[in-house]
């Protein structure tokens, strides 16, 4: 099977490669059959990419243990299930998923392409090839998994024990898709660029393929951050870690880009800046391929690092210099015809929503880039941790939220500041009373209530703008209300889609606030028979419990979570405050008014095949905080160490991640035939209502 | 058997990228080098009717007074009349060409008639 991979591979350059030359050589020389033949070089580097992939997904089926990187990643124990898992478990196997998930989306890109835009077709063509080739010739070369081990093996070493996650199925391989399909927006604008078409012809596609991208890399962050929330053990979902960090800026670039395209479609403006942005999340995903594999920075994610950094990172170059050679040439056509007319206008708040998203990013990759120039130019080693991120981008991120609540009740062009005073008094009222709540509930942490508040407020404007909107579908149409805010929704897509996105947001914000500002956590050891107590819970030691297999010893702890009345425990909690502490040890009968309600059982995996320990918490989910339970540590005595916390609003941020699906889907989703029929129609009858009226006035 | 499969595939790969040198598509092939605005200016058209929809919208939504959106529906007519010209135009070049076309064969025929009869 080994060579059958290798010839797919090396095939899938050679016809990448023929992309590139043939459709330059087809349109320098005007050879149409040429360009034919070099789009159809892209479809047949999707077939050498599935040979590929399918051949080593057959060699993990069938125990191939010959092929080096099915010997490292499996071995007969493990199940058939996570064959996908270990596909990509490994830096060879994940950039042969790369190249798979570039070429299919390059194919489909090809095939969708409207016919208008066939002039720069050849230019997008040869862009998409030389990427795919890169990603070939370099995994062939130097990351190949279909190398062969030079000794007779049996059994395999077995996958990363960190990797026998649900959340592993789709992290890895929506980010990893989410990252490298940054090159299909990219290749239409800069083939757009090329061949001197000016317009906005790429702007639909580019624009379609840049909202998939985003909502890829934005689902895959956010499984990502619940597989290091349930399963990494240190009580967290988001460490600003570098390699989270290049997943994220590409994310906020692409935030900004398809909030300005909608500017571009719109009122024709802002066209230097969205291909600006579209390079900028270009060049910043090769960073994130650079960083991930063999790049200078420590991370969690180490599963995917590789000697192949300089590479990588020749390639992220190259690509900075390609992408803004093109750009600068271009430059000075690229004016748009119209302006800003006024600072309170839809077109001027999607510019301030630009500056903070480019400000975040610009933030983050100074803490991402800061400790290679140190240890570059100065020789030290030094890492940026959280606590900068979190202060730096902190309000910036709030001024972000507020922007989300203003711009929704914005017009395009201009809106007269009487009216704006009127959109604004629900949701600032609204933000007043939450703070006024939150501060009666004995609430003191500043940024704790403005977050809050902004939340408010951003949620009021979006619930005002669906209840303006659907009353008057109410008295102008006749609907009911559901079927009026139906309408509403169904009437622009893209627009609402984008607000129930911005609900999402809102649900996120206000998991993070929770975690951040409120969380509590006590570590203690205690043995069968005894509780921790801490908050409205306490959790009683039941039982120690193991199972030992040939490749790892799992052991946990039978934990009852019981619901209580604080007041049953004054003393204890006394004690607790006096010595700082969040919660303490009681070896006390039950009270009368505790409630069992669940049980939890944290784990432990000793893997011995990795030396390594996995760990799993014990949770119990509440939408308004969750009790985590992490087992430390299963002590000689018969104890068990356990760290726990309370993480308010913790449920919320997984919540996030559906509306966030559910909005993405909704910005996407094409008007039917049928509809697109009916815009005359519907057109004309409007023009003539408005004549009416104009006549009548 | 791999080498044969490897085969197999590049064999196949090949006679893809071949097969439009030998394909007599001539029509999709000149669109790969020209995109005649007779194909294009309805889809242009379309784009430009779906933002009158999205606008439209907005304005029942009553996000906008009367005169702005009369001011943006008026920009966006001009633009699909544009488009409407430019096909126009378009189509009138097509059909004089073809006219050329079928003159000069006419006046071919007319010459070759001409010598056949003189010859006889």
């Amino acid at each position: 099977m080994a060579d059958l991979g290798s010839i797919a591979l090396a095939l899938g350059a050679l016809v990448s490669a023929y992309a590139t030359i043939g459709s330059l050589l087809g349109v320098r020389a005007a050879i149409p059959e040429l360009i034919i033949s070099s789009k159809r070089a892209i479809y047949m580097s999707l077939l050498a990419a599935a040979v590929a992939s399918a051949t080593l997904l057959a060699a993990f089926l069938s125990n191939d243990f010959t092929i080096k990187y099915v010997y490292e990643n499996s071995n007969l124990a493990m199940g058939r299930g996570y064959t996908l898992v270990a596909f990509y478990a490994a830096n060879e196997g994940s950039l042969l998923y790369i190249i798979l998930a570039l070429s299919l989306m390059s194919a489909v890109s090809i095939m969708l392409a409207p016919r208008r835009f066939q002039s720069a077709m050849p230019y997008t063509t040869a862009i998409l090839g030389g990427i795919l080739c890169f990603f070939f010739a370099t995994t062939l070369a130097l990351a190949n998994p279909f190398e062969r081990l030079d000794f007779t093996a049996l059994d395999g070493r077995g996958i990363n024990p960190l990797l026998l996650h649900p959340g592993l199925y789709s992290h890895p391989p929506l980010t990893m898709a989410g990252l490298i399909g940054i090159s299909i927006p990219f290749a239409f604008s800069t083939g757009a660029l090329i061949s001197g078409l000016y317009g906005d012809d790429w702007v639909d596609i580019a624009r379609v393929f840049a909202i998939i991208m985003w909502g890829l890399l934005g689902i895959g962050m956010l499984i990502g951050a619940w597989w290091a929330y349930t399963i990494l053990g240190w009580g967290g979902y988001w460490s600003w870690d570098p390699i989270e960090n290049v997943a994220l800026m590409p994310w906020l670039v692409l935030t900004a880009f398809i909030h300005s395209i909608m500017v571009q479609r719109r009122r024709g403006m802002f066209r230097m800046w969205n291909i600006a942005l579209i390079n900028i999340a270009f060049v910043l995903a090769q960073l994130g391929v650079f960083i991930n594999r063999g790049g200078t920075v420590v991370s969690v994610h180490s599963f995917a690092e590789s000697s192949l950094g300089i590479v990588f990172m020749c390639f992220m170059i190259v690509s900075l210099i390609f992408a803004f050679t093109i750009f600068l040439w271009r430059l000075p056509s690229l004016q748009s015809a119209r302006n800003i007319e006024s600072f309170l206008s839809r077109e001027a708040s999607f510019l301030v929503n630009n500056f903070m998203l480019i400000v975040i990013t610009s933030v983050t990759l100074w803490g991402v880039v800061f400790p290679l120039f140190s240890s570059l130019a100065r020789d030290v080693d030094v890492s940026v941790s959280a606590p900068y991120f979190n202060r730096v981008n902190g309000p910036v991120l709030l001024g972000l939220i507020i922007v989300m609540g203003i711009g929704p009740l914005l017009p395009w062009r201009r809106a007269s500041s009487r009216s704006i005073q009127r959109w604004l008094i629900p949701p600032i009222l609204t933000a007043a009373i939450i703070l006024l709540l939150l501060l009666i509930s004995g609430i003191r942490e500043p940024w704790a209530l403005l977050g809050f508040a902004a939340i408010a407020f951003a949620a009021t404007s979006i619930l005002e703008e669906w209840w303006l909107g659907t009353r008057a579908r109410m008295r102008n149409l006749r609907e009911s209300i559901p079927l009026a805010w139906w309408h509403l929704v169904n009437g622009n897509r893209p627009r609402h889609g984008g607000y129930i996105v911005h609900l999402a947001v809102l649900a996120l914000a206000m998991g993070v606030i929770g975690t951040q500002f409120f969380d509590q956590r006590y570590d203690a050891a205690i043995k069968p028979g005894e509780s921790l107590v801490i908050d409205n819970y306490r959790i009683e030691y039941i039982a120690r419990k193991s199972d030992d297999r040939p490749d790892r010893l799992a052991q946990w702890a039978e934990l009852n979570v019981y619901s209580i009345h604080m007041a049953d425990y004054s003393d204890g909690f006394a004690r607790a405050t006096a010595a700082g502490k969040a919660g303490f040890v009681t070896d006390d009968a039950k009270r009368s008014g505790d409630r069992l309600i669940g049980r939890v059982e944290p784990r432990h995996e000793t893997h011995r095949n990795f030396n390594m320990v996995s760990v799993r918490s014990g949770i119990m989910s509440g939408p308004i905080k969750d009790l985590y339970v992490i087992p430390r540590d299963f002590l000689a005595d018969g104890r068990v160490s356990l760290a726990v916390s309370i993480n308010p609003l913790a449920l919320w941020l997984w919540i996030a991640g559906p509306i966030f699906l559910v909005g993405t889907i909704v910005a996407l989703w094409p008007h039917p035939a049928l509809e697109r029929s009916a815009y005359r129609a519907r057109i004309s009858e409007a023009q003539s209502r408005i004549d009416g009226t104009a006549q009548t006035a | 058997m791999e080498a044969l499969l490897g085969t197999v595939l590049a064999l196949l790969i090949i006679a893809t990228l071949l097969y439009p040198f030998f394909s007599s598509r001539r029509g999709a092939k000149r669109h790969a080098l020209t995109h005649p605005p007779i194909q294009d200016e309805p889809i242009l058209r379309r784009s430009i009717y779906r933002e009158m929809v999205n606008l439209q919208s907005d304005f029942e939504a009553g996000y906008m007074s009367p005169a702005e959106h009369s001011k943006q529906l008026a920009e966006m007519k001009v633009a699909a009349a544009e488009s409407m010209r430019r096909e126009n135009a378009a189509k009138r070049q097509m059909i004089e060409a073809e006219l050329r076309i079928e003159r000069e064969v006419q006046r071919a025929r007319s010459i070759a008639l001409k010598d056949e009869c003189s010859q006889e």
